[in-house]
Formats: structure tokens, C-alpha cells, sequence
């Protein structure tokens, strides 16, 4: 005890010793910050006010933002006579080398002797035609988000005001293709995570004088800057402004990705049918404005959302607009079969096999019965086993490169399945329903609704189970006045179907040739109406002539 | 809690409560009556044998054409005796590890020695029985244990193997199939009578092709097989119909027969009509005669026609004796203006006394490969 104790004393005496200097460097931080706040309000009387005192300036960012490693203050004197500046930036979000120009340019910036600070304030911001965008600021709420974006800030002793210079250059990546909306043919381009490119990608696909790109700066914290996109020209204007008005009142400390802004903008926050369409494809995207409907964009995260949407739109792919309408319109069915497979097989055969099997045909109840012989698990935990060991393959591909996922696939698919029949856990015709079911949940293109649908398997599994063909029916009427009762921006959701819309038919579960498809969808109410003139067929009559009259030499 | 609220959680906690859907039991744990069978038993009783395929029974459709089941026999019967055929079946199920389920039965088979008070028990009986399918095929036969442990040689489960000629219509040389909704739906109506396939056993399997007829419970008449082909022309459920007879030193034979019977009861004077007009196809088959000729033709048309309308009529002439109207010929007189013969001595009197008349005309639609 007494060894411990005495062999314990000058380690805690050095420790004491550590918090003790460290809360001596944290209130000479303090001091510091508080001397540079107290100076400006000494000279304005605001806090927020910029002073025009270049050392108030430096004594407010030096004790703050300046202990941060990658914050660039720099002092240095502007033309012959040695007029005061600063410069401040965060190394890594500016171009440095045109910082670094225009640095050395001020440096021998030719200034009239007799000029006051205003007036070699005033050349200054005349002398940066190069740079992109300069801006003025007075007040530090703006000043300093600007800065931390990227903007480099130049301050002139004895003027109450700061350039805000547009270097903007922070690492990005490279246009790639849409991973997660791939089409074999068309279109491959998909977002990046800067807005600026995200705009010039749509701009490029829509050079259109009504092509609005209305700007937000969300989160008290993140300072994210948001776009709502829209063709003004054609967009119902109740819907924009709606939109404006949902975006403009996100309070929240910090957003970083779509989603964030998504999930406010939903109409229904508790509803598990998306009311949101997020894609990275740019042409679907412009696809939609084209239609009237309403794109987001959000800085640093390559997603746009796209609003309003019916559930009919989350089955519309790029895809099915590049290739024939025959084609397009074969996939759209093909989804619909997948969906109804995906949804559908699995609970009915709970039921059929648990609950009513008095509605099989004998012979197949009969062959069910005979596969079922001897299983040691009902069919509702045959399912469970199953969808487990599906969904832990799927995370699993989800987490490996490319190549291993196509292997993990193979190997769930394959040798899993045979293991798993062969030592009698789960019988056959289980194996090919479940690979049915995921297979037809898979067809589903928009992810954001493939996760609806997989939480609707199961509770239709639950009413499978529970009451048989009756609850699947129950539960499908219940999901179908649910879904009639949503509406998305005043759009109803199930339309075209519910309420009818004739001419928008022509695009969903079919679609027609474009020539055939001259308006625009009417539930989006857009203010053009017409997309197309009416379909000219054989303009020329004496084409058929062609091939008779005029003969090669 | 908000105002309609109590609503909307009665209708949530009633409508699975109402449902009736709490039978949850995987088919596996659940023993497939194929068959149901009611004989008469000692003392009144009736006994009731059930046929259950076994095992083996039920993997041997597994592997589709190619049977990958186990050996062995395919299906096994329980037999139990009670003064109720409720009785009977709850022995049936006490002497079972699994559930004895009655939603898949296949074939209802009768005794033909089942009559009177039995059978009217039996088919209240059926009537009742909630889980019991309707659709299921009744049948008669006069030994039900013996069909009960037939084994046709096609190695498939008897009972399927019975009803597969039922399920096809086309195939068959009369649709004598009856649903036991046929049963029950006859049982009720004035001017209708039950009858079904007569089935016998036979070392091959069984011997379908027969029918027979019931006044009210009672059978009375097991048809031969040519009877039933020209019952058939009369209920016009021939498909495949086969007549074949000497005319002078010729034979005709036609295949193919399809008759579309018109069958009406009407009162001339007082006195009950029944008047069948039953137009005829069929193909020539065989012909011994001549080359045919269109006058040949027309003459081998009047052959059949006088052919077969003494044996149509005698048949009509029989039901009469008899007393029984298994095509409900009489119902819709009976439900349209004769509401006091809806008792069935009225009405059977009424048929037994009625004029009968028969016309048939035949039409050859192919001389086939004849000539």
C-alpha cells in the first residue's frame, strides 16, 4: 500500500502538471480570442461588424480559425508605399498558384500616392477582373463561411470592408459512369460531388435561358449549399415555390448529403413508399426537368433529388428511353412481373402451403407435400433462414470489390443452397421460390424503393402466416388505399392509374413511341403542356419513288 | 384518443378475429384425405373409410415424369364405424398423430348398397362439413372397400389415377362426371334426380363407363355401358360417343357422336309431355356397303335416326318406370307453373303418366377413311 502509494505520487504530480499548462494554453487561447473580439466591438460596437483595423482583423482570425494548420494567414504590403493587407485562406480549397499571382501582383500594383484606403480598396476590387467571382462582405457571419469554402479574403487596413476572391479549387474526382443506375447503352455520365460541375453537366443538357438555378445555404455548422433546379418556363410555379419554401426552412447545424434534405422535403415522413426519386444519372435528370418536375442539388454529394414523383416514375429508367419503344416498354413489364413475383410468391405459397391448402391444384399440393416430407421447419422459418442468409450475402457483395462480389454470389447461390437442401433445412422448392422472389425484388430500378418493398414482403409474410389468402388480400387493400391516399407535392402518387390519366398511360407500365408521346405528363400540371408537334408520319409521298425512278448509273 | 379512433381499432382487432383463417398448420403435419367413402355398416351405422396417400405416395410426384418417390404402397385407408358419419370420422382422427384434413378431398365415394336414410344422413352430413371441398367427383360402386384398394397398373395414386378421366372432358366418351355440388344441388330440386358413375374394380384397376340413377336416395338403375352411352345423347354429355349396328347385310359404324338434346316438359290438355328432340353428328367409321354417294349418305342418315330413336325412347320409357329425372327435365315446369308438384311423389307420379316423345336427327359430318 505504502509502495503504491509513494510510487504513485510523482506520476500523478506530472500529470497534474500537463492539465495544469494545458488549461494555461487553453486561457491564453481565450484571452487571445476574447482580446481580438473586444477590439473590434471597441471600434463598432458590434461583434459581427468588421472594424477595418487590418490588426483587429488578424487578432480575431489568428486566435481562432489561426491555430488550424491548413489556415493561411498572410500580412504584406500593398504597392510602393507600403499600404497594410491581409490575406487569408485555407490551404487545399484555393488555387494556390493564382493566389500566389495575384499576391505578387498586388505587391507592385501601381497605387497613387495620395490614395486613401477606400480608393486602393476600390482599385483593388477593379484589378481582379481575372479572378471569378469578387465579392464584398462587411460582416464576419458571412465573411468566414465564405473563407472556409474556399474563398481567399483580403483585408486593407482602414477599410471596413474585405474582398472575398473566388479561387474555389478543392480536390474532386473526375465525371465517371452511374454506378448505382447503369444502363448498357445511352447516356453513362453521373454526377459529381461539386456543385458547380453537377450545374454545368445539366446547364450543358439544357442550354435554356429558363433553366433556374435557385441557390440555399443550409446548416448553422456544414454551410451546405443547395440548388433547387427547375425550367421556369414550364415547372407548375406552386410546386417551386413549395419546393423554395421547404428547402429555405431546413434548420439544422449540418448537412452533407441529399438525403438529409430529402427526408424534410417528404410530404409524408412516416410513409414507407419514397417520395423521392435520388439519382446521379444526368440525363435522367434532365429527363425530369425536361417534364416539368423540380431537381436538388446538394454540395459534395453526387445525388440529385428529383420531385415530384408518382410511384410509377421509380420504374422509369434511362434505359428504357434509349432503346426502342418496344424494348422499353417489354423491361417495364418484365419489372412489373418481377414485382408482383418478388411481392407476391413467397406469401402465397406461406399461405397456400400453411393456411389454405385446399385452393392448390391436388397434383402440386400433393408434390409440395412430398418435398416437404420430413422438414424439420415450417415454412415461415424456411423463409426466415433464407431471406437471412440472402440478405447477408447481398451486404456482403455489398462490401466487397467488384470481382469478390460476383464470387460471393456464386458461392451463396450455388454451394450455399445445395448445403443447405442437402443437410434437409430447407426443402427444394423453397430454394427456387426464395431465388424467385429475390430475383424479383431485384428488378426493382430505384433503390430507394427496393427497401419498400422488401419491408412489405415480410408484412405480407406476417399476414401470410397469420390468416393466409385472406390477409394477403387484407393487407394488399390496405396498402392500396394507403398508397391512393399520398400525394406528393399536391401530385397524386398512384397516377396515372388512380386518379385516371389517359394520356400520361401512354409512358408507364408501356411506353409509347415518342412521336406518341406529345404532351407532357398532366398530373405534374406544368404550364407548356405540349412537348412535341403532332407526329408527322410519311412527310415525303414520293419517297416510295426512290427506289424506282432514280436508278445508279 | 381522437374521435373515431375506437373505430378504426375495432375494425383492426375484429377483422382478424372474424377472419376464421387461424388454421395454421404446414401442409406437411396435415394427413390429405384423397378419398372418403360411406358404406352401410351393422346396426345402422355407416362406416367411412378414408384413403391417405402414404410417404411414398406423396414423393412419388416429386420428381414430376421421372417418379423419384420411395418404394412401397402409395396411399393406406382408415375405416371407422359410427351412427353419424361425424362419429366415424372423429374414431378416424383419434387413432391419427396428424391432422385428418378433409379440404383436398378428391373423390366421394358412395356405396350403390347405401340407401334411403343412410345416404340422406350422409350428404346432410357433407353438406355441412365446412372444410369439405364441393368440387370433389361423387361416385358410386358397390363395394367401396374394394375400390378403396385397387391398384391400377399405372403405378400413380389410385384416386388421382380414377378422377384423371374425369378432369378431361374431351377425352371422355360420355362426361358422366358429377361435382358432389351436382349431388347437392339435385337433392333440393323438384323434377331433379341424382346420378353418378357407376365404378367397379378391376384387376388393371377400374371399370368406368357406367352410370347410375337414384329416385330421390334410393339407386335403381346401374346402366350397362351402351344404356349410358345413349343416357349420354339424352343429357348431352356425349363427347365421344360410339354406335355401331347392322343395317341389312351392311355394318354402320360412326365414332365421334355428339348429341344436343332438347329435352322440354310441357301440359297438352292436361297431360305432361315430355318431348326430346335430339340432333345428332357423328363420323362414318365404318361402312361395309357400296362406294358412298351423297343419296347413300342421306340414307345411312336415316339408318342411325331409326337406329337409335326406339332405343332413345326406350331408355325415356324406363326412367319413367322407374321414376327418375336425372336430366331435371321437369324442374323448369315444376319452378315456372306447377308449384304443388314440388313434392317429389307428385312429381315422380306426374312423369311415370307423362307422354313421351322422341325425334332424333342425325347428320354425318365425315365419312372418315370409309371408303
Amino acid at each position: 500500500m505504502t509502495k503504491n502509494s509513494s510510487a504513485g505520487s510523482p506520476a500523478r504530480q506530472q500529470r497534474v502538471e500537463q492539465a495544469l499548462s494545458e488549461i494555461t494554453a487553453e486561457a491564453q487561447n481565450l484571452a487571445q480570442a476574447l482580446d481580438g473580439l473586444l477590439s473590434e466591438l471597441r471600434l463598432t460596437g458590434d461583434l459581427d461588424q468588421l472594424s477595418g483595423s487590418l490588426q483587429a482583423v488578424y487578432d480575431r482570425l489568428k486566435p481562432t480559425l489561426g491555430q488550424s494548420p491548413d489556415i493561411v494567414l498572410r500580412k504584406f504590403t500593398v504597392g510602393p508605399q507600403g499600404a497594410p493587407a491581409l490575406v487569408a485562406f485555407v490551404n487545399g480549397q484555393v488555387d494556390n498558384a493564382q493566389v500566389d499571382r495575384d499576391t505578387l501582383m498586388l505587391a507592385e500594383l501601381a497605387v497613387p500616392p495620395t490614395a486613401t484606403p477606400a480608393t486602393l480598396f476600390a482599385l483593388l476590387k477593379d484589378h481582379f477582373v481575372a479572378v471569378g467571382h469578387v465579392k464584398t462582405a462587411n460582416r464576419w457571419s458571412d465573411i468566414l463561411p465564405a473563407m472556409l469554402l474556399g474563398m481567399t479574403l483580403l483585408f486593407v487596413d482602414g477599410v471596413a470592408e474585405v474582398l472575398m476572391l473566388d479561387t474555389v479549387k478543392f480536390p474532386a474526382r473526375a465525371v465517371s459512369r452511374a454506378q448505382s443506375e447503369p444502363s448498357i447503352k445511352g447516356p453513362q455520365e453521373a454526377f459529381t460531388e461539386v456543385l458547380l460541375t453537377q450545374m454545368n453537366q445539366l446547364r450543358r443538357r439544357l442550354p435554356s435561358a429558363s433553366l433556374r438555378f435557385d441557390a440555399y445555404q443550409i446548416g448553422s455548422d456544414s454551410h451546405t449549399t443547395v440548388i433547387v433546379a427547375y425550367l421556369a418556363h414550364l415547372a407548375n410555379p406552386a410546386i417551386v415555390s413549395s419546393v423554395k419554401a421547404r428547402v429555405a426552412g431546413i434548420q439544422r447545424a449540418s448537412v452533407q448529403t441529399a438525403n438529409e434534405i430529402g427526408e424534410y422535403l417528404a410530404e409524408r415522413r412516416f410513409t414507407i413508399f419514397p417520395q423521392l426519386r435520388f439519382s446521379e444519372r444526368v440525363d435522367l435528370v434532365a429527363r425530369n426537368l425536361a417534364q416539368g418536375k423540380v431537381a436538388i442539388l446538394t454540395a459534395n454529394d453526387p445525388t440529385a433529388l428529383v420531385l415530384p414523383n408518382t410511384l410509377m416514375d421509380f420504374y422509369q429508367t434511362s434505359q428504357d428511353y434509349v432503346f426502342p419503344f418496344w424494348d422499353g416498354t417489354l423491361m417495364r413489364i418484365i419489372r412489373l412481373a418481377g414485382l408482383a413475383v418478388g411481392l407476391y410468391l413467397m406469401p402465397f405459397y406461406i399461405a397456400l402451403t400453411s393456411v389454405n391448402p385446399d385452393l392448390l391444384p391436388i397434383k402440386l399440393l400433393l408434390t409440395i407435400d412430398g418435398s416437404r416430407q420430413g422438414m424439420p421447419f415450417p415454412p415461415v422459418a424456411e423463409v426466415i433462414i433464407m431471406w437471412l442468409i440472402i440478405e447477408i450475402l447481398r451486404e456482403a457483395a455489398n462490401r466487397l470489390p467488384q470481382q469478390l462480389a460476383t464470387t460471393i454470389g456464386t458461392v451463396g447461390a450455388v454451394v450455399v443452397g445445395t448445403a443447405i437442401v442437402k443437410a434437409g433445412l430447407v426443402d427444394a422448392l423453397m430454394i427456387i421460390i426464395v431465388t424467385l422472389t429475390a430475383l424479383g425484388l431485384f428488378t426493382v430500378p430505384a433503390l430507394e424503393l427496393a427497401s419498400t418493398w422488401r419491408w412489405l414482403f415480410w408484412a405480407l409474410i406476417v399476414a401470410a402466416w397469420g390468416f393466409g389468402i385472406y390477409g394477403i388480400v387484407a393487407f394488399t387493400v390496405v396498402l392500396i388505399v394507403h398508397v391512393t391516399s399520398l400525394q406528393n407535392f399536391g401530385v397524386p402518387y398512384l397516377s396515372p392509374f388512380a386518379p385516371l390519366r389517359m394520356r400520361d398511360l401512354g409512358d408507364s407500365w408501356i411506353r409509347l413511341p415518342f412521336p406518341r408521346l406529345p404532351r407532357r405528363p398532366v398530373t405534374l400540371r406544368p404550364l407548356v403542356m405540349t412537348q412535341a408537334e403532332p407526329d408527322m408520319v410519311n412527310p415525303s409521298p414520293n419517297l416510295h419513288q426512290a427506289q424506282s425512278r432514280y436508278k445508279s448509273p | 384518443m381522437k374521435k373515431g379512433w375506437w373505430k378504426f381499432w375495432t375494425i383492426v382487432i375484429l377483422v382478424p378475429l372474424l377472419a376464421g383463417c387461424w388454421s395454421n398448420r404446414p401442409v406437411e403435419l396435415r394427413s390429405m384425405v384423397l378419398a372418403i367413402g360411406f358404406s352401410p355398416a351393422p346396426h345402422g351405422r355407416i362406416r367411412v373409410t378414408v384413403q391417405i396417400p402414404t410417404k411414398a405416395g406423396l414423393t412419388s410426384l416429386t420428381g414430376g415424369g421421372a417418379k423419384s418417390g420411395g418404394t412401397g404402397t402409395l396411399d393406406y385407408t382408415l375405416a371407422a364405424e359410427g351412427l353419424t358419419p361425424g362419429m366415424a370420422l372423429t374414431r378416424i382422427q383419434s387413432n391419427m398423430q396428424t391432422d385428418l384434413y378433409l379440404g383436398q378431398v378428391q373423390l366421394v365415394v358412395l356405396s350403390s348398397t347405401l340407401h334411403g336414410s343412410r345416404l340422406r344422413t350422409v350428404e346432410k352430413y357433407l353438406t355441412r362439413l365446412g372444410p369439405m371441398d364441393k368440387t370433389a367427383y361423387a361416385i358410386a360402386t358397390p363395394s367401396v372397400k374394394s375400390l378403396m384398394r385397387a391398384t391400377p397398373s399405372t403405378q400413380d395414386l389410385p384416386t388421382l389415377d380414377l378422377i384423371g378421366g374425369f378432369g378431361c372432358t374431351s377425352c371422355e366418351t360420355t362426361t358422366y362426371r358429377q361435382h358432389q355440388w351436382d349431388i347437392e344441388m339435385a337433392i333440393p330440386t323438384p323434377g331433379d334426380s341424382i346420378w353418378m358413375p357407376y365404378v367397379t374394380t378391376a384387376p388393371t384397376g377400374f371399370n368406368t363407363g357406367r352410370l347410375i340413377l337414384y329416385r330421390g336416395y334410393t339407386p335403381v338403375w346401374a346402366l350397362s355401358r351402351r344404356d349410358t352411352i345413349i343416357m349420354g345423347f339424352l343429357l348431352g354429355r356425349t363427347g365421344k360417343g360410339y354406335v355401331s349396328f347392322r343395317a341389312g347385310s351392311n355394318r354402320i359404324g360412326l365414332r365421334t357422336v355428339k348429341a344436343t338434346p332438347k329435352i322440354r316438359a310441357k301440359l297438352v290438355r292436361g297431360r305432361l309431355v315430355v318431348a326430346a328432340s335430339v340432333a345428332m353428328t357423328g363420323t362414318l367409321d365404318t361402312w361395309t356397303g357400296p362406294a358412298l354417294t351423297p343419296r347413300r349418305i342421306r340414307w345411312i342418315e336415316h339408318r342411325v335416326d331409326a337406329q337409335l330413336s326406339p332405343e332413345l325412347f326406350q331408355v325415356m320409357t324406363r326412367l319413367q318406370r322407374l321414376e327418375t329425372d336425372p336430366g331435371g327435365w321437369l324442374a323448369p315446369l315444376i319452378w315456372r307453373s306447377r308449384p304443388s308438384w314440388r313434392s317429389a311423389s307428385v312429381w315422380e307420379s306426374q312423369f311415370r303418366h307423362a307422354q313421351v316423345m322422341v325425334t332424333v336427327t342425325f347428320h354425318l359430318i365425315n365419312v372418315g377413311d370409309s371408303n
